[in-house]
């Protein structure tokens, strides 16, 4: 198990001492997060990193699930893809179905904490907790992780009843918001430095992987590491190199899952071995959700990183690149704009060829594309890192036992 | 020999908590009616956010509004203009707000044909809670001063360089007021003041600040 100060050769003893510092102010309170789920997904993966972390800085932060059947999950699932904009038919009987299942787990969840903290749709309905005698001193935040940019509208509205009778509101991004009454707080998601998927990795790590799936380490590595999924255009990718590799040699690792349960990944993963027809220079890499080192190692090892994404929630694949100093071209979608400045921590592009020209010009130009990915590591290790998403939670919480208008805050 | 203050320096530290307000812009006169709404708040945020965001690079426009005008509208001279606008000449966020009001007014009642942006490329209306906590730490001498200001963070630096400016006047710092009156080292107090942190990043300005103090010891 990680501790808080394993972080402060990365991040400084001074910022670790002042999360500690912040942290004690919440002496007394319990935080009690509620999702739908202990394992799976990003919101599990950031509450197994986060809670520790918070109970080491002195937070009493506790970590609840509510229950649901499976016909609940499907409901929720349509729910999600929906507020992503995905057509959806939830009908009547599935809100119905919805509610019923939030006022057995109102019965079943132990609402312990002077803070809830609730994160995403599923357990959204546990507000209605807010009327009872006893609850109306806690406090109640719903944490939105999904981008409502271009959510459905009845699907949000059924939703919106819920977010409104919340104290606060939490977002990743301004793109993300929606116009609500109550305060809006900007959190964004974060990278842990020190995970798997992004520490450092010795020479011999990353030399091991490459010859395990026998990519060149003394030629141009272009890689792109995400699901294979039309929103992140593999297809596109592959056009791109096929344009850079007429003037410059280059070798193209697509790495990411095709889960044997969605039949479009898998749809795609042919689409993409399809279109590189036996391409010896293209490497396509399905590899099982566990393959944290090996992607660690491919990121590290490769001369430029893409993120061609045609739609992206926050995309915190960018930062993993830029993390490991690399330079990162990635489409200006979603929250990529907030991890790339522009020919500064990285490059954005549009299109294909945008895309082909800006890798060219940072696989002739070492000292450009270095350039770039030290201030993308830098940028990063600033604005995306744990430690800063930890001092946020708690700055959050803190919030919380102050007036809502109030601005400015002594401690 | 060294002198001991009779007061010493407290180091605080300031952190901050974006917020949304929901109001956005998609062209200039948009953004014009939205600064005219906006509070003090809203418009500190726009122009000092980045100091903390970006504090190891200096940008090349140094507040939110001129780097909106500038990358999304491109409109460069305004931009720039917009840019230039020397904060420390300014007693309150009202005054420059004022300004701004003044330079964008001008600037559309010459050119109203500006650009309409996408929704994603929207201006947004943004504001921070401000958190304020002391360090526990406390310098008697320069010495102490000096080696404590190595191990905190440019939060800290921000509040007591930044902040001051509103709690003490324009042109006065924490860092230059207490050793000016305490250490009794007018030269020393007299270099930092003159420091401009708008066009240093607060990496540098801390390491100067560091250099200034280390020459004294």
């Amino acid at each position: 198990m990680r501790s808080i100060k394993d972080y402060a050769d990365i991040v400084g003893n001074e910022t670790i001492e002042e999360i500690e510092k912040l942290g004690s102010y919440l002496n007394g309170k319990i935080v009690q997060n509620i999702n739908s789920t202990p394992v799976g997904g990003g919101v599990a993966e950031i509450l197994s990193r986060m809670v520790p972390l918070l109970k080491e800085v002195g937070v009493d932060a506790r970590w609840d699930f509510i229950k649901g059947g499976e016909r609940f999950f499907e409901i929720t699932k349509k729910i999600h893809n929906s507020l992503h904009g995905v057509e959806e038919n939830i009908s009547e009987n599935d809100f119905k179905h919805f509610l019923e299942v939030t006022e057995e787990n109102l019965k079943d969840i132990n609402l312990i904490g002077d803070i809830i903290f609730i994160h995403d749709p599923q357990p959204i309905g546990l507000i209605k907790a807010k009327d009872k005698n006893g609850f109306k001193e806690k406090k109640f935040i719903w944490r939105c992780h999904i981008d409502l940019s271009s959510a459905n509208v009845k699907t949000f509205n059924f939703l919106k009843k819920f977010i409104e009778k919340y104290d606060y509101s939490v977002f990743s991004s301004p793109l993300f918001s929606k116009k609500l009454k109550i305060p809006q707080i900007l959190i964004s998601p974060s990278i842990d430095p020190l995970s798997d998927k992004n520490k450092d990795l010795p020479d011999e790590t990353i030399n091991e992987v490459l010859s395990r799936f026998k990519i060149d380490p003394e030629r141009n590595i272009i890689t792109q590491v995400s699901r294979f999924d039309r929103l992140k255009d593999p297809l596109g990718v592959i056009d791109v190199y096929r344009l850079v590799k007429k003037h410059v040699d280059c070798q193209l690792v697509l790495a990411g899952g095709a889960a044997s349960d969605d039949p479009e990944a898998t749809e795609v993963y042919n689409e993409v071995i399809e279109k590189a027809g036996g391409d010896k220079d293209i490497f396509i890499l399905n590899l099982p959700p566990i393959s944290n080192i090996e992607i660690n190692a491919l990121q590290r090892a490769s001369t430029v990183i893409l993120q061609k994404s045609i739609k992206e929630g926050f995309g915190l694949t960018v930062s993993e690149g830029l993390w490991k100093s690399k330079p990162v071209i990635a489409s200006a979608v979603g929250g990529i704009p907030l991890q790339i400045t522009h020919k500064y921590s990285g490059l954005l592009s549009r299109t294909t060829e945008g895309t082909a020209l800006y890798v060219k010009q940072v696989l002739q130009n070492p000292e450009y594309a270095k350039q770039l990915g030290e201030n993308g590591h830098n940028h990063v290790k600033h604005n995306f890192l744990i430690t800063r998403h930890l001092r946020d939670y708690i700055l959050l919480f803190l919030k919380t036992g102050y007036p809502q208008m109030q601005d400015t805050v002594y401690l | 020999m060294e002198t001991i203050a009779k007061y010493p320096f407290k180091f605080y530290t300031r952190l901050t908590l974006p917020q949304l307000t929901g109001i956005y812009a998609l062209n200039l006169k948009e953004l014009l009616e939205g600064i005219k709404n906006a509070d003090d708040s809203i418009i500190y945020y726009h122009t000092h956010h980045y100091l903390i965001q970006h504090h190891y690079v200096v940008p090349d426009a140094p507040n939110d509004f001129a780097h909106w005008i500038i990358h999304t509208l491109g409109e460069k001279l305004l931009g720039e203009e917009i840019s230039s606008i020397d904060m420390f000449n300014y007693t309150s966020m009202t005054d420059y707000k004022q300004e701004l009001i003044k330079r964008l007014s001008a600037f559309i009642s010459k050119d109203s044909k500006t650009r309409k942006v996408e929704i994603n490329e929207r201006f947004n209306f943004m504001k921070a809670a401000t958190f304020v906590m002391s360090t526990g730490k406390e310098a008697y001498t320069l010495k102490e001063f000096s080696d404590i200001l190595k191990n905190i963070t440019i939060f800290s630096v921000y509040y007591h360089f930044f902040e001051s400016h509103f709690r003490l006047g324009p042109g006065l710092d924490d860092f230059s007021v207490w050793i000016r009156s305490e250490l009794k080292l007018p030269d020393l107090a007299y270099k930092i003041q003159n420091l401009d942190p708008y066009s240093v990043t607060m990496d540098r300005l801390k390491t100067q600040i560091i250099k200034y103090t280390e020459k004294y010891i």
